[in-house]
């Protein structure tokens, strides 16, 4: 009987040996992706350009903000302010001999450059743009950034006018998101 | 004799040693097996996942979660706390792009830290265990992501036996006004462990 006794009390002892329990508590969330540009669009009107093009230089302030990794380009319509009433096959190339010039004209042009000044980084003239080409800026990280743009007129010098009409470029900047 | 009175007087000679040692050979016996458990809140087995979603859209301003649950252990017992990330990790990020969570939570492009972005969120778990508040490893009430963790957990000294409602409060740390969270899920697993100690 003692021996019965001690057997039942060795087989409690063993039945202490009990396995750990776990619970598993998952948390979870996640956070929407989001790039812009802002404002989306914007209208820089110089006015009265002048026979040289001589205007003030205006400004303009973007927000953008993009929480994850992203390219982005830059394209030019133009790559100039073009005047859109004279037929494009009478102005002169953007760039080299006869640039701007309207008809092959000395004197009288349909296009101007202008220059970019972007409140970080130095300044960019349209001269480097090319029109229609889509230029790449890169890959970027993450940013939450305020920049402002100045745009200025590169005047006429000398006895060079300006033909009258309208002139006007559109710039596009394009922000791709790639992920992280 | 008949044979109902032949075994009658059998089990009386079978009996006569026996009664002389009645103080004695009578034993009850029973067992309680050595187990924990911890239940509501949806845990229903063991072992068991419950799942909590933190609304993060806006980082600044984060709220609490709170489980209530019950512990039940029949011997003396530790509990421990094991994180797997040790912060809201987000786990869209490519590997070794996220700094590693006892260093910080910026974003590295290019190997360089980006500012103004965070892939994960702090927090604090506040135990309490009976109404007591469970002393963390470091001597404080509570303790706060990565202080225990990665996959380092943190656990009591032998408690005693009990029945008793334990409640845990995930108080995530809230974002700086100028930073903002990356995109993607987040993802933290607290792993609760009870284990029996003997009496």
């Amino acid at each position: 009987m003692r021996k019965l006794l001690a057997l039942a009390a060795a087989t409690a002892a063993l039945g202490l040996a009990a396995p750990a329990s776990a619970e598993t508590i998952n948390l979870s969330g996640s956070v929407s992706q989001v790039c812009a540009l802002t404002p989306g669009t914007t209208n820089v009107n110089f006015g009265n350009l002048g026979a040289q093009g001589v205007e003030n230089p205006i400004s303009i302030n973007y927000n953008l903000y993009c929480n994850v990794n992203f390219d982005s380009t830059f394209s030019s319509a133009n790559g100039r302010l073009l005047n859109t009433n004279a037929p494009i096959a009478l102005v002169g190339p953007e760039t080299g001999a006869g640039a701007h010039a309207y008809d092959g004209s000395t004197t009288f042009f349909a296009a101007l450059d202008y220059v970019i000044t972007p409140s970080i980084g130095g300044p960019v003239s349209s001269a480097s743009f090319g029109a229609g080409a889509t230029t790449n800026l890169g890959s970027n990280p993450p940013t939450t950034l305020s920049v402002s743009l100045e745009f200025d007129t590169v005047e006429l010098t000398g006895g060079q006018q300006l033909t009258a009409g309208s002139y006007s470029d559109t710039i596009t900047i394009g922000i791709t998101p790639t992920g992280l | 004799m008949g044979h109902f009175a032949h075994s009658l007087l059998g089990l009386a000679l079978f009996l006569a040693p026996l009664c002389a040692q009645a103080q004695d050979s009578v034993v009850l016996e029973g067992t309680v097996a050595p187990a924990c458990t911890l239940t509501g809140e949806g845990f229903v087995g063991l072992p068991d996942t419950i799942s909590r979603t933190v609304n993060l859209s806006n980082p600044q301003s984060l709220p609490n979660i709170t489980l209530n649950l019950h512990v039940t252990c029949t011997q003396n017992f530790v509990i421990g706390f094991t994180p797997q990330y040790a912060r809201l990790e987000n786990v869209d990020i490519t590997p070794g792009a996220l700094q590693p969570a006892i260093v910080g939570d910026a974003y590295l492009h290019q190997g360089a830290p980006v500012s103004g972005f965070a892939g994960g969120l702090k927090y604090t778990l506040n135990a309490v265990l009976g109404g007591v508040t469970l002393p963390s490893g470091g001597g404080g009430p509570s303790y706060t992501s990565p202080s225990f963790g990665p996959g380092v957990g943190f656990f009591t000294s032998p408690l005693p036996p009990m029945s008793a409602p334990l409640t845990i409060t995930f108080n995530p740390v809230e974002l700086a006004p100028s930073m903002n969270l990356l995109a993607g899920s987040y993802q933290e697993n607290i792993t609760i462990q009870l284990t029996p100690q003997g009496i």
